[in-house]
């Protein structure tokens, strides 16, 4: 089967990449007003947050152990929550990738005061959307096979784990409202704070939670109770 | 007791790991730890800073005194008028700016590295970078292969006429695009999806926008209607975003300035900028220009354009309205044959100037007018000695 994930630079197969080095002056760069407006509660309690700030002060001069705390913290969210909306490993990983080396471009600029995870989830959604988006064009310009979005009675969901049925379930939502759903149940983020890092209004944030939770609560079976 | 759905959602989603998790997290941090790197050795230390700037000082000073009329004539005489620049090096020694340059020329694409080293890819007529510089697209008659640095083929495809010209997508290396015959099309960067996006342009000129919101990925893609109209396209959606009023005169390259704000449109003695929108930001930037190229930044134009007197000259010409132009390299009234194309290191402070003629390359450096010629360029990069026809085109300088 041809692999239809698309890759930042990307020529499958190859997936160890040497880096995304000195890009033009300004590409990528990212612009710092572009930060989520509701920031804060992601964060966790304030001795986290102080310790995020001190290793974002010393990455930014240079330190590069305290860059490797800070991708280690934020690696496996980002990485997550890209797969959970484009369900494709290679773009998944090629998206969260993008997003700490964007992260990098602007670290000089970045504002200390404010915690790096909205910021870096906001990247790693919005990308996320796009390419789903951009793939669904895509076939419906050529015709290709639909490979990826079988319809739901197709997926066998019968004696898998939850999680799987779940990831499984995900898959049938649009884009946005994977989206969505990730943000609120995967990262944690309230209903506001969704609205802020998409730009979009807080009722289409509940509707979205809404009708997606409905869709994936049918998936899981029933449990004993009450 | 059972759990509320939301709870069930929230436990399943923690436990949904992606596949190859910590492959990829150790892939990717050997990305970002190098993107880190690089950061670094471009960003001088807070200590250095000082030292620099006096530096940067005394450049200003040099820079003053080179680019006076005074100097313009210093520099004129040093000029040689029939071959080129004197003492220029007889080889390709290391690049003055980080990135490998990639050229084009009759014998084939070659990578030359920051280092001097040299590799000839392939037999190949047209290339360009991907973004970040990991791969080349390279084009031959109506092949497009996708090519990494050290040239093993990673995808190729077929067009359907031949191909005159490509661009990689600037942002996230999704897309490329070409112009096959007069069509129009766009692939997939992993060689998939290969569509066509219209059926007849107006030149062989395309060039992506940049997306200067690094959340968003949006492949919109200028390209020449008609003779001499700009239109962009959403290559994902088909959406016409804008076409520009008639140029007046056919279009032949068009180029974006990093942050996707502005586009250079340049033909036949002419160079307009176009805001992101399609209007007209400031028009006859480069009257008279055989070429121009923008700065990474935007904030300047490289551009060549003969000399009243004679010969030709590069200037320097700032975008901001009311700025006046320098000239950062004249060549004596007597002086053979014009410059190619001039291409800015990807940090913007060099200008790779190509002289056919003199068959040298001159670089440039911006901030003083210094130049570094290097001598004997095509038969450097003509593995099959086939002369002064295989001089090469550059086609980018990148990363």
């Amino acid at each position: 089967m041809r692999r239809a994930a698309l890759s930042r630079d990307s020529v499958a197969p190859a997936r160890a990449r040497p880096l995304a080095t000195a890009a033009i002056a300004g590409q990528c760069v990212v612009a710092m007003d572009a930060q989520p407006r509701v920031l804060g509660a992601i964060a966790g309690p304030e001795p986290a947050r102080r310790r995020e700030r001190a290793l974002i002060r010393s990455a930014q001069r240079g330190d590069e152990e305290a860059l490797e705390e800070l991708f280690r913290r934020h690696w496996r969210s980002a990485h997550r929550a890209a797969y959970l909306v484009v369900h494709d490993g290679a773009a998944a990983e090629d998206i969260a990738q993008e997003a700490f080396v964007a992260a990098i471009r602007a670290l000089d600029r970045f504002d200390r005061r404010r915690p790096f995870g909205p910021w870096l989830h906001r990247i790693v959604i919005n990308r996320s959307i796009d390419w789903s988006r951009a793939r669904k064009a895509r076939r419906e310009v050529s015709g290709e096979a639909l490979e990826l979005t079988e319809p739901a009675a197709a997926v066998d969901v019968a004696g898998l784990a939850d999680s799987d049925r779940l990831v499984a379930a995900l898959r049938e939502l649009g884009p946005e409202q994977r989206a969505v759903v990730v943000l609120r149940h995967l990262l944690e983020y309230t209903p506001g704070e969704i609205a802020g890092l998409l730009d979009i209004p807080r009722g289409t944030v509940n509707s979205r939670l809404r009708r997606g939770l409905d869709e994936l609560a049918r998936v899981l079976p029933a449990e004993d109770g009450p | 007791m059972s759990r509320r759905p939301d709870d069930r959602v929230r436990e399943a989603l923690r436990d949904a790991a992606a596949p190859g998790e910590s492959q990829a997290e150790a892939r990717s941090w050997a990305v970002v730890r190098e993107a880190f790197v690089e950061r670094e050795r471009q960003a001088p230390p807070m200590r250095l800073r000082a030292r620099a700037a006096i530096a940067l000082a005394v450049g200003a000073v040099a820079a003053i005194v080179a680019l006076t009329p005074a100097g313009a004539d210093v520099r004129e005489w040093i000029a040689d008028a029939i071959e080129g620049e004197e003492d220029a090096r007889p080889a390709l020694g290391s690049l003055p700016a980080p990135g490998s340059v990639l050229t084009e020329s009759r014998d084939g694409v070659w990578i030359v590295r920051d280092d001097g080293s040299r590799r000839r890819l392939g037999d190949y007529r047209h290339a360009t970078w991907s973004p970040n510089g990991l791969f080349v697209a390279a084009a031959e008659g109506r092949e497009l292969l996708a090519l990494t640095t050290q040239g093993e083929q990673r995808w190729a495809i077929t067009a359907p006429a031949g191909i005159e010209s490509l661009d990689w997508s600037s942002d996230d290396g999704f897309r490329v695009a070409y112009v096959a015959g007069r069509e129009l099309r766009v692939v997939a960067g992993d060689g998939t999806s290969d569509v066509g996006v219209r059926n007849r342009v107006g030149s062989e000129a395309i060039a992506w926008q940049p997306e200067s919101d690094p959340s968003r990925a949006i492949h919109r893609l200028a390209f020449v209607d008609g003779v001499d109209r700009v239109t962009l396209t959403d290559t994902d959606s088909g959406d016409v975003l804008w076409r520009s009023a008639p140029i007046g005169a056919p279009v032949r390259s068009l180029q974006w300035t990093t942050d996707g704000k502005r586009l250079l449109v340049t033909g036949d003695g002419f160079g307009h900028l176009l805001a992101a929108d399609g209007r007209p930001a400031l028009k006859a930037v480069a009257p008279g220009a055989t070429a121009a190229t923008l700065s990474p930044a935007g904030e300047a134009l490289a551009v060549v354009r003969p000399r009243a007197r004679g010969g030709s000259e590069l200037s320097l010409v700032p975008t901001a309205p009311a700025a006046r132009p320098k000239v950062l390299y004249p060549t004596r009234a007597d002086a053979t044959g014009t410059f190619g194309a001039p291409t800015f290191s990807p940090d913007g402070s060099w200008v790779l100037l190509p002289w056919p003629d003199a068959d040298q390359w001159l670089f440039i450096r911006v901030a003083d007018g210094r130049v570094v010629p290097v001598g004997d360029v095509s038969r450097q990069l003509d593995a099959d000695r086939r002369g002064a026809d295989a001089f090469p085109v550059v086609a980018g300088w990148c990363c």
